[in-house]
């Protein structure tokens, strides 16, 4: 059975009848128009499986299979939107999934990246931040500190960070909390989270789409 | 609607006569407590402001598993997603009781199953909406625009499958 995770930017595909099989990816734009999996989510998945479990319950799913704890909040921070989860009492408590106002903050922030020729890794956690609500309409503020003179690293960390509070306030202020998604791969936006965090990686719908694969009764959505 | 009346009378050239809703004698609320689907019950709540006769041959109650609360959606496409078993709350109730002021009866929700707390973007049920969801203890809730978006359409599906909810 082959799961597929069709996001924006990334797809990321597991065969779960391969031994030992590890993840793919592959970037969306170069993903085969004829491709068909077995099960899918994210955004795009709708169009290239016949069972669909949409992103929140994937999201969901893989937490509840890499968590072992009763109370957490986890959060997806992807190309097009930002999602969380949050359990107590080994129950859902809480939820929210933000594609309009959030929309595109990780898309936005790998375009500067390649745009302004950036490094992620060797960046700074800056101490001043601008409020980011919206990766496009955020990139005003970098425009404008860079006209008074800040170095545009220094704009683009500040940028970073602030969509990295406002994901952090998206998900009500946690102590704590685990991260996943394409942007855990980014040390400057986990760095600028004001908690702890522990980083799942990029594969948690996966492994999400891996439990419902395997629950007896499919839940086709 | 008194904040309204204040602000027109004060912008307007002409006397406002601020009235109030005294509609007190409860019809009884048997559709949102049915089992029935919920899209045709809504449906037929919002169709009965049309009529001031006693409801005939109401559906018999049946038990809940989950509860909508809020006002008649814009799109009804949203009561898709839930089960028959579902009960309605807030201003929904109100309609069909024919006591659109009454507050209490607004303010209703029954804590022991997972509710959805529904508002739409500029409607002024959204802070009570809000105020609500943060005292009910298994809540969502959810504020669409216009349309339901896909957003939107997933937390629903997600909030009831996550919670337990058969469809």
């Amino acid at each position: 059975m082959i799961l597929g995770d069709f996001g924006t930017s990334y797809c990321k595909f597991l065969d779960l009848d391969a031994p030992g099989g590890e993840p793919t990816i592959i970037a969306t734009k170069e993903l085969p128009r004829e491709i068909r999996v077995d099960l899918a989510t994210g955004h795009n998945g709708k169009r290239f499986a016949a069972r669909y479990v949409n992103e929140l319950i994937a999201l969901a799913r893989g937490g509840e299979a890499l968590i072992r704890e009763e109370e957490y909040v986890l959060l997806d921070c992807g190309s097009r939107d930002i999602k969380f989860i949050k359990y107590q009492n080994g129950k859902l408590a809480d939820m929210g999934w933000n594609a309009e106002c959030g929309a595109s903050m990780g898309f936005t922030i790998e375009l500067l990246e390649r745009y302004y020729e950036l490094d992620y890794t060797h960046l700074r956690v800056p101490e001043q931040t601008f409020s980011v609500t919206c990766g496009v309409l955020g990139m005003s503020d970098i425009f404008d500190a860079v006209i008074s003179g800040v170095e545009v690293a220094e704009a683009v960390a500040r940028f970073v960070k602030g969509i990295a509070l406002n994901a952090y306030r998206f998900a009500g202020s946690p102590a704590r909390l685990y991260l996943s998604g394409g942007l855990c791969d980014n040390p400057l936006f986990v760095g600028s989270f004001p908690c702890q965090v522990t980083v799942l990686g990029r594969f948690v719908l996966l492994r999400g789409l891996e439990s419902e694969a395997r629950q007896p009764t499919p839940s086709s959505r | 609607m008194l904040h309204t009346a204040t602000i027109l009378a004060e912008a307007l050239p002409i006397p406002v006569i601020c009235t109030k809703n005294t509609d007190s004698a409860p019809f009884g609320t048997p559709l949102c407590r049915a089992r029935l689907p919920l899209l045709e019950r809504m449906l037929a709540i919002t169709a009965g402001v049309k009529s001031a006769a006693p409801y005939q041959n109401p559906p018999v109650p049946g038990e809940p598993t989950a509860g909508f609360w809020g006002v008649p959606p814009r799109d009804f496409s949203i009561l898709g997603l839930f089960p028959e078993t579902t009960h309605i709350y807030g201003w929904a109730r109100c309609m069909e009781n024919k006591t659109p002021a009454d507050h209490d009866l607004e303010a209703q929700f029954n804590p022991e199953v997972p509710t959805v707390f529904f508002a739409q973007s500029f409607c002024a049920k959204t802070a009570l909406a809000r105020y609500l969801a943060k005292k009910h203890p298994h809540a969502l809730y959810l504020d669409v625009d216009v349309h339901t978006t896909g957003s939107a359409r997933a937390k629903v599906q997600a909030f009831l499958e996550l919670s337990g909810v058969r469809p």
